[in-house]
This record gives structure tokens, C-alpha cells and sequence, in this order.
């Protein structure tokens, strides 16, 4: 560059006119070092993309208002604590564990998936709402609760003596509080109306429950009626009333049947009436799914879920669609949630021939008590009492009897799941008469008519014939001294006037060793002398209970002079009779 | 605060990130009435930070994500105004400077509070049954927001929304996949 440049003191001007190329090429290395490269990376990032649900239409599940302060327990028990001020600082008290309503596998929809899974658990739904319960739910039964809800299709298939009845009921109450269901319809054997009436009383008391019956009239009326949130009907009725039921314009929100067995059959004339009912949801309530074949369940579900299963399918291929509609549990299964000894209280309607003998001995019978006036005493009113109570077992003319009806119906379920039954009565007469109406069980007897050499072989027949499936035992010869722990089901078929008694007859099958959890019913006809004389024998419990919580010995519990008395309202002209005490 | 602090709170907002010690976070809000009833639930898609945002963000690359990726934006998509945002990870509690709402951090027994970031905010303890809690609030929120606890508290346990929340993200991405 310095030659290019070389002086020229006439040519200066010629050397402007060089390109200047070279020069501001030579600058390059110079500007680098004055401006460093920029790298530019972007450190904010577009927000992530949020997937929306909106449940503000949907139906707020347990209870649409808040009517009391938080702080009650969940269930209330007795509703005692219900109207109690309560604290919102107080401590509830937990749970001691928590079951969430889960999505069928057949819901698709993920909204409608999640609004069932953001719920809060069931032990919580019915918080800070007015709701009674008799006693708080055993976590088995929150999980039935969990399961029947969320599902239009489902088979509850407890094993007699777990409350399928109380889980079918607090989910109704559910959906009903929920706005979900309005107009429910469940059918039941004729003999379980009276008892789901019972049920939904002391479960849902604040349900309206109809039950349809009467003439052709009144049930037509009963089953047009828009505002009956639950109507019960029986199955004998239902193939009567079937233009009524499958009428256009009647839909129902659910349609349960309990004792789903009946119609297994799916050509039956019930089967057909009750899979033409036009409803929304669909749940069978049985102990005994399957009795003979797998032809069962595919009745069962022709009705729950038509077309789910048939009976060309495999066993496994059954499993598998009915998997997620169906629920089972076993005592042996759920034995730590639940003690250990169950008493089931059976009311039953005496038959109309019961009736009509059982009011009219009454009447006379307390007519001439109250004749005899002062010469009455203790004897002549017990003698009342067991000719009444007589009448409950069966009416003496015709033979007539609703407890047997009853057992039998039970006996169907329990003899088909394999297990054991012992059956009291005080009277062998009437053991005698069971046993000739319930041949087909293979009965057995053990009572004071059967000679001391026979009554041994009659047990160990009866513990290792796996066809004798019942004992039928007098209170005198059976409540004391035999161990039948194998047996998992105690049916008093009369009341013995000592609850000590029916302890002890209770403890033959409920003892150490038992093979698990044993099922008691006491079976009581509704309005008679037998409800009158177990109120105060409950009673006396309670009382019992109260004051001696720690130990419950009925020993001293027996009816009074006094109690046996007081069954009656015996008056004369003169006023009311007062008993002779001996 | 949307509402008086005399007026019972309608809804509580619970926000919580998954995947918060993991490279890839997503997260889910539910909004519920004051018995716990969802009323509205969102859900991000998964985020994470690209290698940029892990260098300069350093030890707080975590409550990037968790609050100004995917808390802010949840809070965002909310249809009614909550009273209260529930949180139950510390990572969350910058939070409050991206709402206006008081943010409550549920199980805040072992968390050291870092006041410099507070402006004029309070961080108030509060123990609610078993439950220790942190209230970032306002002088005059603080007392509305114990009330509007406490009253939350006795209808339901206040830290299980959260559950609820684990098994809607959990449910979302089976579906998803």
C-alpha cells in the first residue's frame, strides 16, 4: 500500500481515485473485536394450551343447598346431633376412610368422566346438609353406594345379609337429592314390600315411597300419578299391570328389581314386562346371580343391559363385559368391616286368612278376658298369647302363613350359595309343619320328640350332607350345648319371651370357630302380639344398653307379669284391669 | 379480593402441578363451592423448560414453570372469580403476584417464608385442625380468609381437593394417550 501511495507530488490527485477496497478489507479484523456476534434465544414460551370443564350446570350431587352450618359428622347417627348448634370451628370427625364415585369404563365422554371423579368422597357428599341415618354405612357399603351411582347398568350381587337393600336405597337418595332421578321404579317379591317400605323409612325418610296395590282403579291411578318419586311393585302384579307399566308416556329414571333371580328366565311373562318398561338406568339387586347356569346372568342382564352378554359366549368373554356392571362381595371378604353378627328384623303382613282368624280370635279373646273382670289372672292372658301367637306361624284352618313364605323365599337364596340354616320355633308342631312345606330343602329336626340316641347322627348328617341345608330346632332342645358354627344363617321363626333364649339359640351357630359372620332373622308379624312383644323386649335392651353399655346380659330381661298385661288393653265398665302380680 | 371479607366465599380455586420435580410438568385447577362440589376443573398440557430456560433460570426454573407457565395460565381460564387460590407446593406461592386473590399454601409446616418478595403482603401462619397453613394476603384479607378456611374446613378436609385434582390429571392423560 505505501508504494501504491508512493508521494507524487503531481499525481496525489490519481491516487484518490484508487478503489478502496483493499483498505476496508483490512478493517474487518478491527470491527470483529469492537462487536462480538449476538446469539438470541427466546426464553418466554407460548403458555401451555388448558383443557376446559364447566360443571355449573350439572346437578350438585348430595344435596342442593346447604341448610345447616358445616361441622356435623357426615352421617349423623339417630340424627341426634341433626339440630344441634353446630361450630364451624368444631372437629369433625373423619372418616376412617374415604370411597370416591368412579366412571364405568362405558362412560366416554372425559367431561362427563371427570365430573363424577372430581366429586368429593361419599363419606363428605352429605356434609353441611340435613340428612338422618340410622347409623353410619360400613365402608363395603359406601363402595356399593360408589359403584350403583355413577352407573345406568349395574347388578349389585351382595351376599344375603350385606344391606344390598340400604345400598340400593341412600344411592336413590342420592340421585333424587341430585336432581338425577325423579321417578324410580323398584320391584320385589310380594312378600318384601312391606320391608322395603320399612327401609326406605328408616334409610330415606324424607322419600315419598308409594307401594301399588289395590283394584285395577286405584293402581291405574297409582302408576299415572307424575309426582311419586318411588313407587314400589311386586312381581305377581306387574304381569297384571302390564299395559299400565309399559304405557306410553311413562319412562321411569331407574328401574330396580330385588330378588333379580326371578327373571332369570328370560322367556318368563315377568322377564318380558319388566325389559318392555321404558327407563333410563337399569339395577338388579340379587344374592345369587347365577343358580344353575350362566344362563342366569344373561336373563339378568337382558334386562340390566340387553344385548351385553348371551349365552353363546365363553365364560371369559362374560367376565369381561359384565366386569365393570357387576359387584360382589362376600361376608368372608368384607368380615373386618362389619361385626361379626348381624340381626335382620323381619316384618311381615300376616296372610289375609292370618288376618282374618288372627283379629277376630283377638276380639273375643279380650272380650272375655275382660268379662272374667277380677277372677282374670296371669295364665288366662298367656294362654291368649300363644293362641295368637300361634296364628302368626300359620292360620290354623287353611295353613295359611307369610313367615313361610318369607323363609322360603329366603331359603331359595341361601341353600343356592351352599351354606346352612337353623330355623327356631317353641312349638315342635310347627317345626313339624315347616318341615312338611319345605321338603325340598332336605330338612332335618332336633327337638325334645326326637329320642336323645337319634339326636347326635341328625347333627352329623347335618354338618356333612352337603344337601341338608336346614335344621329345624325347638328353643328348649337347641339353645344350649351344640356347636353349629358351620351355619351362617339363624332364623327365629317365633320369638321366645326371654331374649337370654334366643341369645343362646343365636350362639349356636355364632361361636368361636364360626366359619364367618352369621346372619339372624327375627321374624315379626307386623301388628300383632309379636311386634308388641318385641318392643318391650327391645326396649328393656335399650335400656339395658344405656345403663350397662359394657355388657349386654339379657339374662333378667324376660317379659313381666306386668309386660304380658300391658299386650293388652283390658278395661271393664269399672276402668282398666289391674293385674294380680303373684 | 373479589369479595368482602364479611360475605362467605362461593368458591376456592385448588391449583396443583404434577411432575414438579420432574422435567416435564402439567397442571390442574379446580374450582369448587364452598361444600366442595367441582364447579370448574382445568388442565394444562405438559410443559417443560428448554435448555435456555434451564441455565438462566437456575434454582427458580421450577416456580417459572409451576406459576408463570402453568399457574397463571390456568388461573386465567377460570369462568367465576375465586376467593381463594389453595396451593399445596411451596413452588407455587409466587403465585400471589400474579393474582389478586389471597394464596393459601395447605401443609406449610417445614416451609421457610421469604418475605422479600411480599410487597405489601402478609405471610400469616394458620393452623386449621391438623393442618398448618400460610395465608399471603392482605392486612385486611387475612381474617375474611380464616373464616372462609375454617368454614371450608368443617364441611370437608381442606387438602382433599388435591386428591381429586391427581386423579382428573390422571384420568386427562389416559384419555389423552
Amino acid at each position: 500500500m505505501s508504494e501504491n501511495l508512493a508521494p507524487s507530488s503531481t499525481d496525489w490527485n490519481s491516487l484518490l481515485r484508487e478503489p478502496l477496497v483493499s483498505q476496508f478489507l483490512e478493517l474487518v479484523p478491527v470491527q470483529d473485536e469492537l462487536s462480538p456476534q449476538i446469539v438470541s434465544a427466546t426464553i418466554r414460551q407460548r403458555p401451555p394450551k388448558i383443557q376446559s370443564f364447566f360443571f355449573d350446570g350439572q346437578p350438585v350431587i348430595g344435596g342442593l343447598q346447604k341448610q345447616h352450618s358445616p361441622g356435623l359428622v357426615a352421617f349423623v347417627p339417630n340424627g341426634s346431633a341433626l339440630n344441634a348448634p353446630s361450630d364451624e370451628n368444631k372437629t369433625r370427625t373423619p372418616p376412617k376412610s374415604t370411597t370416591r364415585i368412579k366412571p364405568p369404563t362405558d362412560m366416554v365422554r372425559i367431561g362427563d368422566r371427570l365430573f363424577f371423579l372430581l366429586q368429593p368422597p361419599l363419606e363428605y357428599l352429605f356434609s353441611g346438609t340435613t340428612v338422618e341415618f340410622p347409623f353410619e354405612p360400613f365402608p363395603y357399603q359406601y363402595a356399593g353406594v360408589s359403584f350403583l351411582f355413577a352407573r345406568h347398568a349395574a347388578v349389585l350381587a351382595d351376599e344375603m345379609g350385606l344391606g344390598k337393600t340400604m345400598q340400593a336405597i341412600t344411592t336413590v337418595r342420592l340421585l333424587i337429592r341430585s336432581g338425577l332421578a325423579r321417578n324410580i321404579l323398584l320391584i320385589c317379591p310380594k312378600p318384601l314390600v312391606t320391608n322395603w317400605l320399612r327401609e326406605f323409612r328408616t334409610w330415606a325418610p324424607e322419600i315419598p315411597v308409594t307401594s301399588i296395590s289395590g283394584n285395577q282403579t286405584t293402581r291405574q291411578w297409582i302408576w299415572q300419578q307424575p309426582n311419586a318419586p318411588v313407587r314400589i311393585a311386586n312381581y305377581e302384579l306387574l304381569t297384571r299391570d302390564e299395559a299400565l307399566v309399559t304405557a306410553p308416556g311413562l319412562s321411569f329414571d331407574l328401574v330396580i328389581l330385588d330378588e333379580a333371580q326371578r327373571i332369570k328366565n328370560i322367556d318368563n311373562a315377568t322377564s318380558k314386562v319388566v325389559r318392555k318398561i321404558d327407563r333410563r338406568r337399569s339395577w338388579a339387586l340379587t344374592g345369587t346371580p347365577i343358580e344353575n347356569s350362566i344362563d342366569d346372568l344373561v336373563g339378568i342382564f337382558e334386562f340390566v343391559s340387553p344385548g351385553l352378554v348371551n349365552s353363546n359366549m365363553t365364560v371369559r368373554e362374560i367376565r369381561k363385559n359384565v366386569g365393570d356392571h357387576i359387584i360382589r362381595r362376600t361376608k368372608d371378604v368384607v368380615m373386618n368391616d362389619m361385626p361379626p353378627k348381624m340381626i335382620r328384623d323381619d316384618h311381615i303382613d300376616l296372610s289375609p286368612e292370618q288376618s282374618d282368624t288372627y283379629y277376630g280370635a283377638e276380639q273375643a279373646g279380650v272380650l272375655r278376658l275382660n268379662d272374667m273382670g277380677d277372677e282374670m289372672n296371669i295364665k288366662h292372658v298367656f294362654e291368649l298369647v300363644l293362641r295368637l301367637k300361634q296364628i302368626c306361624n300359620f292360620d290354623p284352618a287353611t295353613g295359611s302363613s307369610s313367615k313361610l313364605e318369607r323363609l322360603e323365599a329366603d331359603l331359595e337364596e341361601i341353600s343356592a350359595s351352599g351354606q346352612k340354616t337353623i330355623v327356631f320355633s317353641q312349638w315342635v308342631a310347627t317345626l313339624d309343619k315347616i318341615t312338611e312345606k319345605i321338603a325340598r330343602f332336605n330338612p332335618l329336626a332336633y327337638h325334645g320328640r326326637i329320642p336323645s340316641a337319634k339326636r347326635d347322627p341328625v347333627l352329623k348328617e347335618f354338618k356333612e350332607n352337603p344337601d341338608r341345608h336346614v335344621l329345624l330346632m325347638s328353643y328348649g332342645a337347641g339353645s344350649v350345648g351344640l356347636n353349629l358354627q358351620f351355619c351362617r344363617y339363624v332364623f327365629l321363626f317365633d320369638r321366645w319371651w326371654n331374649p337370654a333364649v334366643e341369645d343362646q339359640a343365636i350362639n349356636r351357630a355364632h361361636r368361636i370357630g364360626a366359619v364367618g359372620s352369621v346372619t339372624v332373622s327375627r321374624m315379626i308379624m307386623s301388628g300383632t302380639i309379636e311386634e308388641r312383644i318385641h318392643d318391650v323386649l327391645e326396649s328393656k335392651r335399650e335400656l339395658f344398653r344405656e345403663i350397662l353399655s359394657d355388657s349386654e346380659n339379657p339374662q333378667r330381661q324376660g317379659l313381666t307379669q306386668q309386660d304380658i298385661f300391658g299386650l293388652f288393653d283390658l278395661r271393664t265398665p269399672k276402668g282398666k284391669i289391674v293385674p294380680k302380680v303373684a | 379480593m373479589s369479595e368482602p371479607a364479611d360475605c362467605p366465599a362461593e368458591h376456592f380455586a385448588f391449583l396443583s402441578v404434577h411432575g414438579i420435580d420432574t422435567s416435564e410438568m402439567c397442571g390442574g385447577m379446580l374450582l369448587v363451592n364452598s361444600i366442595g362440589r367441582p364447579v370448574e376443573f382445568h388442565c394444562s398440557t405438559p410443559v417443560s423448560a428448554n435448555r435456555t430456560q434451564e441455565i438462566l433460570y437456575g434454582t427458580t426454573l421450577k416456580q417459572f414453570l409451576a406459576c408463570e407457565q402453568i399457574g397463571a395460565s390456568l388461573l386465567k381460564h377460570s369462568r367465576k372469580m375465586p376467593a381463594i387460590v389453595l396451593i399445596h407446593q411451596p413452588e407455587l406461592l409466587p403465585l400471589h403476584g400474579l393474582t389478586n386473590q389471597p394464596v393459601v399454601l395447605v401443609g406449610a409446616a417445614e416451609t421457610a417464608i421469604d418475605s422479600s418478595w411480599m410487597n405489601e403482603r402478609l405471610a400469616v401462619p394458620f393452623q386449621l385442625g391438623s393442618q398448618q397453613l400460610l395465608i399471603v394476603a392482605l392486612q385486611p384479607e387475612v381474617s375474611g380468609t380464616q373464616k372462609a378456611l375454617s368454614a371450608f374446613h368443617a364441611a370437608l378436609p381442606i387438602d382433599e381437593p388435591f386428591e381429586r385434582i391427581r386423579q382428573a390429571i390422571e384420568e386427562a392423560q389416559a384419555v389423552a394417550r
